[in-house]
């Protein structure tokens, strides 16, 4: 039994690849819209913010399988979004690879974008002020002074859409199925097989893996966290 | 302040405490597979409406139910869709002996949405599956779904089994593949018959011949540490002729 | 003296209104008033910070700003180097990154990066981070980081109070320099008057949002109304005067105006560096520290004793004060009283009396 420990097959490598592919894609695509739109939200009044600060929140507070339920009623192939896509490109968007990227950006949105909120908020806009005089434009001045101090909120921001993505249950099998090679991420993997009696190896090979995985995600945060850190005294 | 914490700290202990007791035994809990959904529940609360005796269900795919009975969930009766799953659990020791029974049978049909535009056609050897159709087959997952297991063991004996094990997306029981293919998301999957009269949006393409695959029974048996009165009263009830109209009138083989 | 800033802005600042206006030479010019009352705003509004309700501003001719016109060029075009009171160096950049972070590679009117670190001696600071640096030596940097983003105008905001008492002073001969050197116009805040004077004579009086008064501090002490507005922060004489000779037997040291009119004797160990003949001082004391008598008055201690004519008498908040002409034009503070005994009126000669030790020298 100990051995068995470490023979992995190739249906729980695939879901450890899967995992991980679903995981850097949506870190990916969220960082740079949570970064703007975090700054948005930390920087600048607006009509309605409020309304769209609340929506945001949504997946946060949503039971994730709700929000798979969302995403299949906007995406579906019969329904708004979704047939609008088929019909033009052919695309079928539920219960694909995209839609369990599609599900893990989702629910890591509003994390993500928290985070990153709060570190931009936590910058002093005296050395903005500062920089504007030396003749830094408003691009110069976000890239150059405010993105560089948020950095620590942006890097836990990051760390945060890996781990979310990586843990992401109920909206990846409402959304995206439990297609094995193809969207059965680890955490449905482990679903599976925990379905299936006598299958308590598989289920504990997969269930090290994602602890390891997340332990090297935190430790990793950590580090980086230090590093800015000492980089500012 | 304290005290009011305090006070809720406590009733909350307690309100958790009392969840668990069934001491009184007023009610009977079934683990049943998912794709008896309907006839179960009618038998039940006709049973309940009859001997005052609540009735709770446990539905899911039958392999996942074994697992929970494996793991030492309480359950009273266990109505499995194949016959593994309870020869699985008697060998583990945790089924009353000399109470396992066949109940109903089933037939397997492949079904497409209604507004799809493929047309029932007459089962024939000839016939090419995968290529009636583009996408994916929505199934009950093989692993721990006796239908989806049928369903492997039928399209592997007509030899489609290669092209479309790779097009199949598994559900987590045959109620799940069925609403799948409900939205329109696939445009063909495979349940048992049962389900698909059930749904006015889904249309059957074609019955397989029993032939095909390992005769589909249903079995009901009784845990071990169950075997009382009360659970063997609905044991009865579940396979007596009163019942026999309920279960035709779902589509089941009996 | 060619204009470098010219404006005219009014904005409601809480309880007050800010109504200036003003045109600004070369050279250095101060800010001066009670705190509070308006002299940051200007500033800001200046820089481009805030936005006058209305009104224009004119920097070497271009308009920055016209409400009117409905121009407005945003803060990082108008070219002001604005160092501010709390020194905002970049914490995750290195104080050299900090330097170079307003320096445009083809611009023609920026200054040369090492002539900057070399008139602000911070050559060994350049690796370094602003953390490790000492609270003048930050001032410093900051004063090189503006300069270098290509200022046509040095704005400088209470440059003396962020800083240890005894390192306050050292931060002037540096501002000196950089308005010798880069002949950059300078505009310099401060609440408080005689580090002010020891960098300029051009001073301009704010108080309640207003401009009382502009032009040489010397001048302005011919009016009495300014003697109130300054008489808040502790009035001052100034003179600019010459090292004349030494006196080493009387451990004196004699200061002369240019044309010799006025001479003042100080004591050596007033001088913090070593000093020439010849050598430029400015010196201060403050008119409650002089006394006036009508004969020159023998067995005193006192050295100077310095003979003149009164040309004014006035009263300020229950305070009199003569201008007394001795070469130089001479703020004595005396009571009432004094003068009704004295019978001291416009002509009359006097001694204006002070010890050595109650004057301040900045060199």
């Amino acid at each position: 039994m100990f051995t068995d420990l470490f023979t992995y097959s190739a249906a729980e490598w695939d879901a450890i690849r899967l995992s991980l592919k679903v995981a850097l894609l949506c870190t990916l695509f969220v960082l740079p819209v949570a970064v703007g739109i975090g700054w948005l939200l930390a920087r600048k009044k607006f009509f309605g913010k409020a309304f769209v600060e609340g929506f945001l929140h949504l997946p946060l507070v949503l039971p994730p399988v709700t929000v798979g339920y969302i995403l299949l009623v906007i995406f579906g192939r019969n329904a708004w979004l979704g047939a609008f896509f088929y019909e033009h490109f052919g695309w079928q968007i539920a219960f694909s690879f995209p839609a369990a990227v599609i599900a893990a950006i989702v629910v890591s949105f509003p994390l993500v974008t928290r985070s990153i909120r709060l570190s931009i908020e936590l910058v002093d806009k005296n050395y903005e002020e500062a920089a504007r005089t030396l003749g830094a434009s408003n691009t110069r001045v976000f890239f150059s002074v405010t993105l560089p101090l948020a950095l620590p909120g942006v890097i836990s921001g990051a760390i945060l859409a890996f781990a979310r993505s990586l843990g992401e249950f109920g909206a990846t099998i409402s959304f995206a199925g439990n297609i094995a090679g193809e969207t059965q991420t680890l955490p449905l993997a482990i679903f599976s097989s925990m379905q299936v009696p006598g299958q308590e190896s598989s289920t504990m090979r997969l269930v090290v893996v994602s602890i390891i995985l997340s332990l090297i995600a935190m430790i990793g945060a950590e580090y980086l966290n230090r590093k800015i850190l000492n980089r500012k005294t | 302040m304290k005290v009011a914490l305090t006070a809720i700290l406590f009733a909350t202990l307690l309100l958790g405490c009392t969840q668990n007791s069934k001491s009184e035994k007023d009610e009977l809990m079934v683990f049943c597979a998912a794709s008896l959904t309907d006839v179960v529940t009618e038998i039940t609360s006709s049973f309940a409406n009859e001997t005052g005796v609540e009735v709770r269900l446990n539905l899911a795919s039958s392999g996942t139910l074994a697992r929970q009975i494996e793991m030492g969930a309480m359950a009273d009766l266990f109505i499995s869709a194949n016959q593994n799953w309870i020869n699985y659990l008697e060998k583990e020791g945790k089924l009353a002996s000399d109470t396992q029974i066949k109940i109903a049978g089933n037939e397997l049909v492949l079904i497409a949405p209604k507004k799809s535009g493929l047309l029932p056609f007459h089962y024939s050897k000839n016939k090419d599956l995968s290529s009636m159709f583009k996408g994916r087959l929505s199934i009950g997952d093989p692993k721990h779904v006796p239908a989806g297991t049928y369903a492997v063991e039928l399209l592997d004996k007509i030899g489609c089994l290669n092209e479309l094990q790779k097009r199949f997306l598994p559900a987590k029981d045959v109620r799940s593949a069925l609403i799948i293919v409900e939205l329109g998301e696939v445009e063909a999957g495979i349940v048992y018959k049962t389900d698909a009269l059930k749904s006015d949006k889904v249309k059957i393409l074609t019955e397989f011949p029993d032939s095909l695959h390992n005769p589909i029974g249903y079995y009901m048996s009784v845990i071990k540490g169950a075997d009382n009165n009360r659970s063997l009263q609905l044991y009865n009830y579940i396979v007596s002729e009163k019942m026999l109209p309920v279960w035709k009138k779902y589509g089941f083989k009996k | 003296m060619k204009k470098v800033l010219e404006f005219d802005i009014r904005k409601r600042l809480g309880d007050f209104q800010l109504n200036v206006q003003a045109a600004i030479g070369d050279g250095i010019t101060g800010i001066y008033g009670p705190s509070g009352h308006g002299k940051t705003s200007m500033l800001n509004a200046v820089a481009g910070l805030v936005n006058p309700d209305v009104g224009k501003i004119f920097l070497k001719d271009i308009c920055v700003y016209s409400s009117n016109k409905h121009v407005n060029i945003p803060v990082h075009k108008r070219k002001i180097g604005y160092v501010f009171q709390d020194i905002r160096l970049f914490p995750h950049l290195s104080v050299a990154q900090n330097l170079r972070y307003g320096l445009k590679k083809n611009d023609m009117h920026s200054l040369g990066y090492h002539e900057v670190v070399d008139v602000l001696q911070i050559e060994h600071l350049l690796a370094k981070k602003p953390s490790e640096c000492s609270g003048g030596e930050r001032q410093r940097i900051a004063i090189g980081r503006a300069l270098l983003s290509g200022a046509q105008i040095l704005i400088m905001d209470e440059p003396f109070s962020a800083v240890d008492i005894h390192l306050r002073n050292t931060i002037i001969p540096f501002l000196n320099a950089v308005n010798r050197r880069f002949r950059i116009p300078m505009l310099v805040v401060s609440h408080d008057l005689p580090d002010l004077l020891s960098l300029t004579d051009q001073l301009l009086l704010l108080k309640d949002g207003t401009i009382k008064a502009l032009g040489r501090f010397q001048d302005l002490l011919q009016d009495e109304d300014n003697i109130g507005i300054m008489k808040d922060a502790g009035l001052y004489n100034v003179f600019s005067l010459k090292v004349f000779a030494s006196l080493p037997q009387k451990n004196m040291v004699l200061l002369s105006n240019e044309m010799a009119t006025f001479q003042v004797q100080i004591l050596l160990q007033s001088f913090l560096q070593k000093f020439e003949i010849g050598k430029p001082v400015k010196v201060l004391i403050r008119p409650e520290d002089i006394s006036v008598s009508l004969r020159l008055v023998d067995q005193i201690s006192l050295r100077n004793q310095i003979q003149g004519r009164i040309v004014k008498i006035f009263t300020r908040n229950g305070l009199s004060f003569c201008l007394v002409d001795a070469g130089e034009k001479v703020l004595v503070e005396i009571t009432e009283a004094s003068k009704k005994n004295m019978n001291l009126e416009i002509g009359t000669t006097v001694y204006c009396l002070f010890k050595s030790a109650a004057l301040k020298i900045f060199e």
